[in-house]
């Protein structure tokens, strides 16, 4: 121990600085792995707030399956607090007994003060409660009195019974015609809308199934008739998430949340995605096949692979900008034949662009996709051995039939996996097709290429910036279809790679 | 199989034969060549159109209006403003608005790329690799406009309870964040760094994997730790790759569209507010071509001039990024 006392103090000092050493590492891979999991993170809660926001898809569904309904918000005169009520919008199936304008206010015994609860309410319920929900309302104006009018008197408007509907809350409260309403739990009431009003706001503002008191003037006199208001019906929810996907898939775009679709956009991103591979798959390919197998080295190849490379990192909203400028409105093309008709005293005539149809955008896109295209399907091609060229050219084939018969078949899977991914890409793309003018609201099928369209990351753009209720689950399902057609695209893709990657 | 009857040759037949195949030979490379030459006439028509409608643009608007690098230093406010009817073409808050939202997704993307980069090619087993690389590619993958969607809707409101909870709490910086209004500049930033994550750190990794393994080696043979070689071994070896992959990052993050178009708002300020809206150059673009003006206007024209601002940005950073990798590549082998 003792001769090796003046060694022990540096060996003690490396010791530690070794530990030091260590935990730094120890720190920084921790670090690093942290940083992994943000990014997953991340998309975790990317995934799980689609998820969640669409599931409510479902419960809008089961809804509008019997009920049509809009969730309307109606500025009222509660200490200055607007109020919003689910308002059923349309004539309704037989199974309930809702109408026209009547007024959601709880399901299941819970209050309904906001127009997303509805839904909430839905989601929230398990399938036996579901089964037996109560929905309870107030029936329109027409329905809970029969007829109302507004009457300008002496002292100021009145608002009179006209005629009392048989069987109508009203009757059963012994109003009768003739009666002047003249105030609602109290609050005064001077025009018919008002009635309807104040019996919301009394009934929502704090939930309560019992009778509301109205002040009524019967021939001078004054008296307090109570008036049961609220209804109950009760309906048959079904919960079934495929069925509310292929409910969203199959209808066309509305302006109530519950019965809008994306059938329109979902044809229309397909048709302009297939148009665009139809296009961009042989011209990339052709170009691809040029740079890699005919080209010298030389100061034309050069310039085109940099002009590539940089076309592929121009944004996509200046593509967008080009697309409108090029193919909607057909303004170069226009501008270089007026510029050639000046020159030369011909009378080419100016022609329209293909305006906002498929046509322009899949084009658009084509420009957009094409430098990814060839750059992968260089790659492809790069990865077929010399040795095969070689072998054909040997026994006298031409440079097209060595391409054609012998570097092209090895190079397909590759070049198929490029496309198919570059193709995933152009499917997500919003910036160069809202540029062109792709419509928001699309009603209808395209007809043909020459069509006005939609596709579905522009519906997403609309429905997240609207604010109505329900427009915002609208988005989510519209994306969660959107990623699980990538999904799909992007397995092909790695499918195919697996399948038929060649290892030489 | 039937025997063909054997043809008698007629002289000059084989050199016939010939022709015409090579006639088939050289149109088939006239045909590729052609193809070949869209992308040089996509670039060509780029510069034309850009070129002469920035030009009628500028001969209205001149540079020094558009640019009034006076007003930084006289203090006086920039006005954005091709609405009114006052109009107004200051570029200043458009740029400060995509340079600060580019800045935010910077700090977001940059370090946790890189280390995350750090972490795919020197910790992960190969296995957990196997799993998280594709995985992130996938957060790639996701269109910009859902980003959009989840800052928008996602983002927003948890910074915002964030911030309620740290007024609560009487946490100082944080609690700023309780006055963050629906559209700002924080959350679109945030979420551009999380989309633009996965490209550093793929490219990143791509360039740490070109590292010879006899570096490695060499390293852990002297006894220095794996923080030692990630750090001084690996990272200067591949750094012409990351620093190209840093600059492709902040060129996608100055063209990127829809996370700004839709959570970042459509207000023109200047000097830009984290906590409130701004608009960016490729925001504006979105914004005019959406709107309803007429053909021709002058406003139209303000299109091709950001558009042009937007593409030289771009294309400069994109230029030197691949000049970095070509002429500082360490060249191995």
């Amino acid at each position: 121990m003792s001769e090796t006392q003046g060694f022990g103090q540096p060996q003690n000092n490396f010791k530690r600085k070794l530990k030091i050493r260590e935990q730094i590492g120890k720190l920084f891979q921790s670090l690093t792995f942290l940083s992994v999991l943000i990014g997953l993170l991340a998309l975790g809660a990317l995934l799980v707030n689609v998820m969640t926001n669409g599931r409510l898809l479902e419960a809008m569904h089961s809804f509008v399956q019997t009920h049509q309904v809009t969730m309307s918000l109606r500025p009222a005169t509660l200490e200055g607090d607007p109020i919003m009520f689910a308002r059923v919008a349309k004539e309704l199936a037989e199974n309930t007994t809702l109408k026209k304008g009547d007024a959601i206010v709880a399901i299941m015994g819970n209050k309904v003060s906001r127009p997303g609860e509805v839904w909430e309410q839905l989601i929230e319920a398990n399938a036996s409660e579901l089964a037996h929900a109560e929905l309870h309302y107030i029936p329109n104006l027409d329905r809970l009195f029969g007829e109302l009018k507004s009457v300008r008197t002496d002292e100021g408007r009145l608002v009179i019974l006209e005629e009392i509907l048989p069987n109508s809350p009203a009757n059963q409260a012994d109003l009768l015609p003739k009666d002047v309403i003249l105030a609602v739990a109290g609050v005064p009431v001077e025009r018919a809308s008002h009635v309807f009003e104040q019996i919301l706001i009394h009934k929502l503002t704090d939930l309560n199934f019992g009778p509301i008191e109205l002040t009524i003037n019967r021939q001078g006199d004054n008296f307090i008739i109570p008036i049961n208001v609220i209804q109950t019906t009760v309906n048959a929810y079904e919960k079934n998430m495929f069925a509310a996907l292929w409910f969203f898939a199959t209808n066309f775009g509305s302006r109530y949340p519950e019965a809008a679709g994306i059938v329109s956009a979902l044809v229309g991103s397909v048709l302009v995605i297939l148009l665009t591979a139809l296009i961009a798959l042989p011209l990339g390919v052709a170009a691809a096949i040029y740079l890699e197998e005919y080209a010298r080295q030389g100061l034309v190849s050069n310039f085109i692979n940099v002009n590539i490379s940089n076309l592929a990192g121009v944004p996509s909203v200046v593509y967008g900008i080009i697309g409108l400028e090029l193919f909607a409105r057909a303004q170069v093309l226009n501008e270089t034949t007026g510029f050639i008709n000046q020159l030369t005293g011909w009378q080419i005539p100016a022609i329209e662009g293909f305006g906002r149809s498929i046509l322009s955008g899949s084009l658009t896109l084509t420009l957009l996709v094409l430098p990814i295209i060839i750059i992968n399907a260089r790659e492809a091609l790069k990865a077929v051995p010399q040795s095969m060229r070689e072998a054909a050219f040997g026994v006298g084939a031409t440079q097209w039939q060595v391409v054609r018969h012998h570097v092209l078949p090895y190079a397909l899977p590759g070049i198929f996996t490029g496309v198919i991914l570059s193709i995933s890409r152009a499917i997500g793309e919003t910036a160069p097709l809202l540029l062109l003018g792709a419509s928001v609201f699309v009603p209808f099928l395209p007809e043909s290429i020459f069509s006005v369209f939609t596709v579905m990351p522009i519906q997403i753009w609309s429905w997240t910036g609207e604010p109505q209720d329900g427009m915002e689950n609208l988005a989510a399902a519209a994306i969660f279809v959107l990623l699980f057609i990538m999904l799909l695209l992007n397995a092909t893709a790695i499918f195919l790679r697996n399948r038929f990657q060649m290892r030489w | 199989m039937k025997a063909s009857p054997i043809k008698q040759q007629t002289p000059g037949f084989g050199l016939q034969k010939k022709q015409s195949r090579d006639f088939k030979e050289k149109f088939i490379e006239i045909i590729l060549f052609l193809a070949a030459l869209t992308s040089v006439l996509t670039t060509v028509i780029f510069i034309l159109v850009f070129g002469s409608k920035t030009w009628d643009f500028f001969s209205v608007v001149p540079l020094t209006e558009f640019f009034a690098l006076d007003k930084l230093f006289s203090g006086e406010a920039f006005r954005w403003a091709p609405l009114s009817a006052r109009q107004s073409y200051e570029i200043m808050p458009l740029l400060s608005g995509t340079l600060l939202v580019t800045l935010i997704s910077m700090i977001v993307a940059l370090p946790l790329g890189l280390l995350s980069a750090v972490y795919l090619s020197e910790f992960a087993s190969t296995r957990v690799r196997k799993i998280i690389k594709p995985v992130l590619e996938l957060l790639a993958g996701i269109p910009t406009v859902v980003y959009g969607y989840f800052a928008l809707l996602f983002i927003t409101p948890m910074l915002r309870s964030v911030g309620i909870w740290a007024d609560e709490s009487s946490i100082p910086i944080l609690s700023m964040l309780s006055t963050i209004q629906f559209w700002n500049v924080l959350s679109a930033g945030l979420v551009m760094g999380i989309m633009i994550l996965p490209m550093v750190s793929s490219i990143s990794e791509d360039a740490m994997h070109a590292v010879p393994q006899s570096l490695r080696e060499g390293a852990y043979a002297t006894g220095a730790t794996r923080f030692e070689v990630a750090i001084r071994v690996i990272l200067p070896a591949a750094l012409s790759g990351i620093t190209a992959a840093f600059i492709l990052a902040i060129s996608r993050a100055i063209g990127e569209t829809m996370i700004v178009a839709v959570a970042a708002g459509q207000t023109p300020n200047f000097p830009p507010d984290l906590l409130k809206p701004i608009m960016t150059l490729t925001a504006y673009i979105v914004n005019v071509a959406t709107g309803d003006h007429p053909a021709g206007a002058e406003i139209w024209d303000s299109l091709f001039a950001v558009g042009t601002l937007l593409f030289l940005m771009t294309l400069i950073l994109n230029v030197v990024s691949h000049y970095i990798v070509k002429k500082f590549r360490e060249q191995y082998e």
